[in-house]
């Protein structure tokens, strides 16, 4: 295809000859030109519509070319500028390609001449615009508060890009820490919804009692303690979108007075009579399968249909492959300097065992595994005896035991790949090497004492704890922080147990 | 006076109907510009001052449009008339506005003739 097969100009020449000549010019190479005379005109022309290129004279009988150019320059940096210069000025048509114009002609100049720099002009904006399709379409390491460009997130970033502008409701569904409140942000501000407000509302924090009141609002008196009318996250969210997150918490009741607001945008405040209408955008999410839900009776169908227009599924970390080492590193980054410590990367071992970790409670869990790293470690590199046992005695168990078989998955979006052996952080320390690697042994930890003898609970919590301490290499410090509790604890603990110990040896 | 390559050029590029239009709208501009300076000229000679900017920017487009048209002679003399009234030379200015109208008006006349119809 001809690169001038078609482009549009707005010519802006004070001289209405030179003008006319121009626009033939233009025409011969297949340009549909736009003819003004005057500076104002143009930035008339210009709020109107934007042309391809802007061939614009220095000398005008109302403004400076140059003014035209800064404007241009910082309102549609899209369009290219083509100065025409007289010889005495020159100098000003440098300057103008100093501010951003893509070339300069000086007067009088023929037709090929103008061909030529109009052909270079056209050429460059195929080039930008390729490189702009081609960027566009590179994996994006970050995206509205996502952080990660594994093929999994690039899908969700699609998608969210699809439906920002809609009107349609999102139904966000992932494992619990994936991320579906920054989904449900990220649809909100990538949208034109962006200057409205965003409210979130969890419909499993809120007591069954209250959440009607929560959405809706509540009029003075409508129950005991509305001593004032109160507006709810429905009239909170007008002209924005309302975000629901575990929908499928949602009572029965309530639901059906959902579905009927979803349907009209009108609801009623709790004790009030009079109806009131809002335009509001619904996100929704939850951690369970909505169809799981309404096939048990648990959640309308209706209401299922009305939210779950625009699906959009949240990969669990451990199928996000390298974005667990992006992740991790854009953490790091900035937990130090948030607790102003040095760190600068980490170790190969421990690259390793992160990359390798099943990260049931997915990017929340990442993120405070991190941050447990930076604020309990000093150095330049995290060394893999820096992270929390849970992550490294899941290796080692992993090294040293015979394949468990697989357990059940409650339903999909909850972890199906969680460590197999206890996923608890106790649990996990008890496997630990202090107390040897064989399952026999653990169980045997476990239970208390050899041949299921029961034992007084406080030698079982002071083996527990010592078992950390001897993990943390006798840093009591740390081993507090990892069974969170205060070290103050351990230590008062340590004086009950030498207590109770010399009572037990002089009786 | 006129630069007949130049204008041959422009033929052969836009056609002889298409420059014919061009010429009409040169010719045209070229007179309303020459009344205003003339206006210019007159208030001069009765104030004995000049608006020079305004004789700047007369004299400015019809440099560039004649040297467009093959009028490189009235370009010429327009460019004088121009960097005399940037520089705010009011003798120069006055006696090259009268050179200015002499030279625009016999370049009018040819392309009047070039203009009219072939008998």
């Amino acid at each position: 295809m001809d690169i001038t097969s078609s482009f549009t100009t707005l010519l802006v020449e004070d001289s209405m000859s030179l003008g006319a000549l121009y626009t033939e010019y233009l025409r011969a190479d297949g340009g549909r030109v736009t003819h003004v005379n005057h500076g104002e005109d143009a930035l008339n022309e210009l709020k109107q519509w934007q042309p391809d290129l802007l061939v614009l004279d220095i000398q005008l009988p109302d403004m400076s070319g140059m003014d035209i150019l800064a404007v241009v320059q910082k309102e549609y940096p899209d369009v290219t500028v083509i100065m025409i210069t007289a010889h005495g000025t020159i100098d000003i048509a440098v300057d103008a390609m100093r501010s951003g114009a893509f070339d300069f002609l000086v007067k009088p100049f023929d037709a090929k001449r103008l061909s030529i720099t109009v052909r270079n002009a056209l050429k460059q904006r195929q080039l930008v615009n390729l490189v702009a399709k081609y960027e566009s379409s590179l994996p994006k390491p970050r995206f509205m508060g996502f952080v990660g460009e594994s093929l999994a997130m690039q899908t969700v970033y699609k998608t969210i890009d699809c439906v920002a502008n809609s009107k349609a409701s999102a139904f966000i569904v992932g494992e619990s820490g994936t991320g579906k409140e920054v989904c449900a942000n990220a649809i909100h501000h990538a949208g034109y919804r962006c200057d409205g407000p965003f409210v979130a509302l969890n419909c499993a924090s809120i007591p069954k009692d209250l959440i009607e009141s929560e959405i809706f609002g509540h009029t003075k008196g409508a129950f005991t303690g509305a001593v004032a009318n109160r507006d709810g996250a429905a009239t909170r969210a007008h002209n924005g979108t309302l975000f629901l997150d575990e929908i499928c918490e949602m009572d029965l009741e309530l639901q059906s007075k959902l579905l009927r607001f979803i349907q009209t945008g009108v609801f009623q405040r709790v004790g009030g009579t009079k109806e009131e209408k809002v335009d509001v955008r619904f996100v929704s999410a939850t951690n369970r399968i909505p169809w799981e839900e309404v096939k048990a009776g648990r959640f309308r169908e209706d209401l299922f249909y009305r939210l779950h227009v625009i699906p959009i599924e949240l990969p669990p970390l451990r199928v996000r492959g390298k974005d667990i080492l992006l992740l991790a590193a854009n953490l790091l980054k900035e937990y130090n300097k948030e607790e102003g410590k040095k760190f600068k990367g980490f170790s190969s071992d421990a690259k390793q065992c992160l990359k390798n970790y099943a990260w049931p409670g997915n990017v929340r869990q990442l993120q405070n595994v991190i941050r447990q790293v930076v604020v309990l470690n000093d150095g330049e590199l995290v060394e893999l005896d820096m992270l929390p046992l849970q992550l490294t005695a899941v290796e080692t168990k992993q090294a040293h035991s015979k394949p468990q078989p697989e357990l059940q998955p409650q339903n999909q979006y909850q972890s199906q790949s969680q460590p197999k052996e206890s996923s608890s952080f106790m649990g996990s320390i008890e496997q630990g090497s202090a107390y040897g690697s064989s399952q026999q042994k653990l169980d045997e930890n476990a239970v208390g004492g050899k041949d299921n003898e029961i034992e007084p609970l406080w030698l079982t919590e002071k083996r527990t704890i010592e078992g950390a301490i001897a993990r943390c290499d006798g840093n009591v410090p740390k081993a507090a922080a990892l069974l969170d509790i205060s070290a103050s604890t351990i230590y008062r603990k340590r004086q009950t147990w030498e207590e109770l110990e010399n009572s037990l040896t002089t009786s | 006076m006129i630069d007949e390559t130049i204008l041959n050029e422009l033929t052969s590029m836009l056609g002889e109907e298409s420059i014919q239009r061009m010429l009409i709208v040169y010719t045209t501009e070229v007179e309303e510009r020459l009344q205003v300076l003339t206006q210019v000229l007159q208030a001069a000679e009765s104030a004995n001052a000049v608006d020079f900017a305004e004789v700047e920017i007369q004299a400015h487009t019809l440099k560039s449009s004649s040297a467009s048209f093959g009028a490189i002679e009235f370009s010429s003399q327009a460019e004088i008339l121009e960097h005399a009234a940037k520089a705010h030379d009011f003798s120069t200015v006055i006696e090259q506005l009268r050179v200015v109208n002499d030279v625009g008006t016999k370049t009018l006349s040819f392309y009047s003739q070039r203009l009219a119809p072939q008998g």
